[in-house]
């Protein structure tokens, strides 16, 4: 009893051990493989496998039951045991698979991959019945279901190398005639035993199983000039040259391997993982992910892991995965609202104007190198083309990004369902999120029927854009001659100081603060109540420089935290978040390190809301606005990285509630008095 | 950069993998046959200016890709097109059996009244042939096709078919049979001028003999 206990602890420690070392694989620790003794145990934790035993019947009826044993008696034959361990390998294969074949009721056939996932299994040497759990829980788990999963890998292999892809392509090899082996062995099939349990120990500790596809990956490219050499070769030893590939892995390789797909893993877009998860590794049916996926273009990304990758700040987003958006509507449907970093790429340039369309796109590439080099929030290596979201309507986008595709560009992908799917993500802070967004112009609003009044005023007296993005879409809007010249201006003169302006944070004005994106316009249709609130910032432009130390040791400043100004197009400014019995202010730092500029100063009651990103609690937002009878009218906002968010939310809702209580005490007071 | 030209035609290339739609476009545009060609990823454009029978006509040409990964998004590329040409490889029977297909597809998704042009491609190939030049040809002829072998290899007939196609519309804007108006005809006014012309010009929508 004492010791059923004991072994209970034990498993439940290394359960927790195991979970932390899931984190730090790519971290070079060598920890992740697992000694031979615990490898059961770890598995069957990583797997989720609960001891519980299972009755095999032991009827041999399957009608496929000949070719069965006859593929369990060739394979054992090969393995070096003795003649007496080779008996019980084979009766436990035999009786393993047939059992399995009845319960999924999926005929067997040679070469489907399951008794190559046995043998690492049997190895273990663990009751029967444990092996069974195991090899149940890696095909539910792990082993794809379809042809999708094929048609995935050849997307990501366009993703990250288009020329390979094309090559293979064009010699009519998709990926099931050469992988299908390896997904459905989980490379036991191709692999050595050694190898393959390496390999496992990293694999299910990792749980993902999606990073079968990164292996292969890396499987392929990592042999790209040996398979484009193949070219003269005919189709079938092309073929087989690659799906011997695996066989060539060392025991030594695993660890560089592995490290090298989380490497290509953590520079793909990730948003198809949740969108065919469900149809890939469970059973259900789900026609429309299959159909999207076997008939894409180029791989598909979604519109949440956009936005959040175009509003999160550089620091948070490490090193791998930053987009560059390409708008490829046409231009009036991208002067009535558009993300505040895309490019705008007119499609129909590609048709009217080859020439045109041509510099567009150098500008596009010197737009985007530039952004890369500003380290701007708009730049990014990895293009997402974005269309109307119409099939009929995206016509010239997916031209586009087929000629993209030929002229075999790296990183390409298309935003599911374009602007139509951005603006329903969006619903009623479109205007907010969007730039220059125009509801009576918008094509998805005006489908709506939605012209929503509030929204509409506050995108109205939006000064311009100033970017040179805005500039090309209005430029391209109208067609004359001279306009077009401009344009060409615009686009072959990339180095001018127009481009810049929108890449380098270093460029902005105070001003620009208050004209740049709708939300932050607001300045310029104050509202009675809104002047009341901060006077000082009513006729001064340029903000308020002042000491940081003298504020800092100012007695009203209950705290201040560190913190990261985000603004809407991208940029970042350190900041100082200083709260006092009243107000919240900002302070930036300056490039002198005494002085810092007041770019916040709000009272406190007038922060309406606060909210904070699910996935990054450090990122707040503050919303700023006014009860006006039932409705909150929300007039601005900030948003702000800060470390000790958690901290700093809760000290100012306790101030905003002391505020009130202040508030309605005086006007008690007040009430009270005249009486 | 400002080109002159009475019409517009909106044209399309269509047909199973493997049959040369590119290099019939390729030929046709820069009378070059490209040997080391790859697949068609999508869809591929080229424009080309022709004069016929005193009319100068821009060809607007869609090079779809025959495979069917991308046959979602070929699709879509179907609507409003004027004239197409259907390609089938005459040393790959599989290509010709699927004409039916590819011809459905075209007939549903452009204009019903769209010219569909059958063109048996790689007629250099003689000693791999598969179908017969007699075989297609009845084949077209159900099915109210203009029929050519072409060969993009050698050039034979490629303008050929490309021209016959346009003649056969303008044809048919001549005698009223399509009306250039309409939305979805795929068919444009190079300038006010030729709008003009045609419409001074009777119409006669009985009547073929201008053909």
């Amino acid at each position: 009893m004492a010791e059923e206990v004991n072994d209970k602890s034990w498993i439940a420690e290394l359960e927790s051990a195991l979970k932390e070392e899931a984190g730090s694989l790519d971290g070079g620790d060598t920890d992740a493989f697992i000694s031979e003794e615990l490898r059961t145990e770890i598995w069957k934790s990583c797997l989720g496998v609960q001891t519980k035993s299972t009755y095999f019947d032991e009827i041999f009826d399957l009608p496929e039951q000949r070719t069965l044993r006859l593929d369990c008696q060739q394979v054992v034959d090969k393995l070096g045991n003795d003649e007496e361990d080779k008996l019980s390998v084979l009766s436990d294969l035999e009786s393993l698979l047939t059992y399995h074949r009845k319960s999924v009721n999926v005929p067997y056939c040679s070469g489907n991959g399951w008794i190559d996932l046995l043998l690492p299994l049997i190895a273990l040497k663990t009751p029967k019945s444990e092996t069974y759990l195991l090899f149940e829980a890696i095909v539910t788990k792990f082993i794809p279901r379809g042809s999708s999963f094929y048609h995935l890998f050849r997307l990501l292999l366009l993703y990250h190398d288009p020329a390979l892809c094309s090559f293979l392509d064009t010699k009519r090899i998709t990926p099931e005639q050469y992988s299908a082996t390896w997904f459905q062995s989980l490379f036991a099939a191709s692999c050595t035993l050694p190898v393959t349990t390496k390999m496992w120990d990293l694999y299910f500790q990792q749980g993902d199983p999606f990073f079968m596809l990164f292996l292969g990956l890396v499987m392929v490219i990592n042999s790209r000039d040996d398979i484009l050499r193949l070219t003269d070769m005919p189709k079938e030893s092309i073929v087989n040259a690659l799906s011997a590939l695996p066989s060539s892995l060392q025991e030594s390789d695993v660890q560089d391997f592995c490290s090298l797909a989380q490497f290509y893993s953590g520079r793909t877009p990730g948003s198809f993982r949740q969108d065919l998860e469900r149809c890939l590794f469970d059973d259900e049916d789900c026609p429309e992910s299959t159909q999207s996926i076997t008939q894409a273009l180029c791989l598909p990304v979604n519109v949440s892991e956009l936005v959040d990758n175009i509003f999160m700040p550089h620091e948070l987003s490490g090193d791998g995965l930053r987009f560059f958006l390409v708008d490829c509507r046409p231009a009036d449907q991208y002067n009535a609202g558009h993300m505040p970093t895309a490019f705008h790429l007119d499609c129909n340039l590609m048709l009217q104007a080859g020439d045109v369309y041509k510099m567009a796109v150098q500008g596009l590439l010197s737009a985007q190198k530039q952004a890369l080099d500003a380290n701007s929030t708009a730049g990014g290596e990895h293009l997402v083309f974005m269309g109307c979201g119409d099939l009929e309507q995206d016509q010239y986008t997916h031209m586009v990004v087929a000629s993209f595709l030929r002229d075999s560009s790296h990183y390409v992908s298309i935003l599911n369902g374009g602007y139509q799917s951005l603006h329903q993500y969006f619903g009623d802070t479109v205007g907010a999120a969007l730039t220059d967004h125009n509801s009576e112009a918008c094509l998805v609003c005006l489908s709506n029927g939605l012209a929503d009044h509030s929204v509409n005023e506050i995108n109205n007296v939006q000064s311009p854009s100033k970017d040179i993005f805005g500039k090309i879409g209005a430029v391209v809007k109208s067609k004359s001659v001279e306009v077009k010249e401009k344009l060409l201006e615009y686009i072959v003169n990339p180095g001018a100081s127009d481009v810049e302006r929108h890449v380098k944070p270093s460029d902005k004005k105070g001003k620009r603060y208050r004209n740049t994106a709708p939300v932050f316009s607001i300045d310029d249709e104050q509202d009675p109540q809104d002047v009341s609130w901060n006077p000082e910032e009513e006729d001064d432009s340029q903000f308020e420089i002042v000491s940081f130390s003298s504020w800092r040791s100012r007695n009203d400043i209950i705290a201040s935290y560190e913190c990261k100004e985000l603004k809407i197009n991208g940029d970042t400014y350190e900041s100082e978040l200083m709260i006092s019995e009243t107000h919240v202010y900002v302070l930036r730092h300056t490039n002198s390190r005494d002085k810092a500029k007041i770019v916040v100063r709000k009272p406190l009651l007038a922060i309406a809301r606060i909210t904070c990103k699910k996935k990054y609690p450090q990122i707040i937002t503050f919303k700023y606005g006014s009860a006006n009878g039932d409705n909150l009218v929300i007039n601005d906002m900030d948003r702000f990285y800060i470390p000790k968010a958690t901290e700093a939310t809760k000290l100012i809702s306790r101030q905003i509630v002391k505020g009130f209580q202040k508030k309605s005490d005086e006007e008690n007071e007040n009430e009270e008095s005249p009486m | 950069m400002t080109e002159k030209y009475d019409f517009l035609f909106k044209f399309l290339v269509i047909g199973s993998a493997g049959s040369g739609k590119s290099c019939l476009l390729h030929q046709f545009i820069e009378k070059k046959f490209k040997g080391d060609s790859s697949h068609t990823i999508g869809v591929e454009f080229g424009s080309k200016i022709a004069t016929i029978g005193g009319k100068s006509v821009k060809l607007q040409i869609w090079d779809t890709a025959g495979q069917e990964r991308f046959r979602s998004v070929t699709r879509s590329y179907y609507r409003g097109a004027a004239g197409a040409l259907l390609v089938y490889d005459i040393a790959n029977r599989e290509s010709y059996n699927s004409l039916s297909e590819w011809l459905a597809d075209a007939r549903s998704l452009a204009s019903p009244n769209i010219v569909i042009l059958l063109a048996g491609n790689k007629k250099d190939l003689e000693a791999e042939r598969q179908v017969t030049f007699l075989e297609a040809s009845q084949f077209a002829q159900e099915n109210e096709l203009m029929y050519l072998e072409t060969s993009a290899k050698s050039g034979e007939n490629v303008e050929e078919a490309f021209l016959k196609c346009c003649k056969t519309i303008l044809g048919k804007i001549q005698n009223g049979e399509l009306d250039p108006d309409r939305i979805g005809s795929g068919i444009q006014f190079g300038d006010s001028k030729t709008r003009l012309l045609n419409q001074e010009k009777p119409k006669k929508p009985d009547c073929f003999c201008n053909m």
